[in-house]
């Protein structure tokens, strides 16, 4: 069980977050190839280790924030809000 | 979904996974009470066994949970993968049309439609249901 640390209400247990995936992506512009877009959509990181992701407080405040998280130990190394760089460590 | 397997003095149930990308081969307590709910919800009487032991693993998942089969960009490089939803089932059908393809360098009629681009054609396989996945 992940305990994450909300930004916004404090630690709770997993079953009250959603995962939504890489942080720090960037949508390109509708005018690329299918390619680019398929890649964007599709092809990501899939480190063992730490792995940066947005988390979604679902059954909570219902608020984005940014996870940085081993998926080897489940360890969670840090967390920050929307909008704010990567710890300089796991960029 | 639940898949039960009665054996002689116990039963095997199994499924799920977390929502997010895993390399611990540990389960985890909410996808093991998931199960047991769902076991529970179609045979209450269960409610009074043990739980003996569980195990967990990894999967691979592709985004519209059916596996990829077929040619890659790369000549004489088949793939076959992202079995992870429904593979005990359904890969006799996928090592039968694998093997085709392989021999006629052309994919399969039942297959085609797995290919690798498939992502970038936006003609993503809309069959959660046939995968067992929850839903
Ligand atoms: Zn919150």
């Amino acid at each position: 069980m992940l305990r994450i640390a909300c930004p916004h209400c404090g630690t709770r247990d997993e079953v009250e977050f959603r995962c939504g995936g890489d942080a720090h992506i960037e949508r390109p512009g509708s005018e690329v190839s299918d390619a680019v877009w398929a890649d964007y959509l599709f092809n990501h990181d899939n480190p063992k280790g730490v792995i940066l992701e947005r988390w979604c407080h679902v059954f909570g405040c219902g608020q984005w924030f940014n996870v940085a998280r081993d998926t080897l130990t489940h360890e969670i190394h840090a967390v920050y809000r929307m909008g704010e760089p990567a710890p300089e460590r796991y960029r | 979904m639940a898949t039960i397997r009665p054996s002689t003095s116990y039963f095997t149930f199994g499924g799920g996974e977390p929502a997010y990308t895993s390399y611990a081969q540990r389960g985890g307590i909410p996808v093991v009470e998931e199960n047991v709910a769902a076991v529970l919800e179609l045979l209450p009487a269960f409610s009074s066994l043990r739980l003996m032991r569980q195990w967990a693993g990894i999967t691979d998942i592709t985004p519209d949970t059916m596996p990829i089969m077929g040619a890659t960009p790369l000549r004489n490089l088949y793939m076959s993968g992202g079995w992870g939803t429904g593979g005990y089932k359904a890969i006799p059908a996928g090592g039968d049309t694998m093997a085709y393809t392989i021999a006629n360098d052309a994919p399969h009629p039942l297959i085609k439609d797995f290919d690798l681009d498939r992502f970038e054609r936006g003609a993503l396989i809309d069959e959660g249901a046939a995968s067992g996945v929850a839903h």
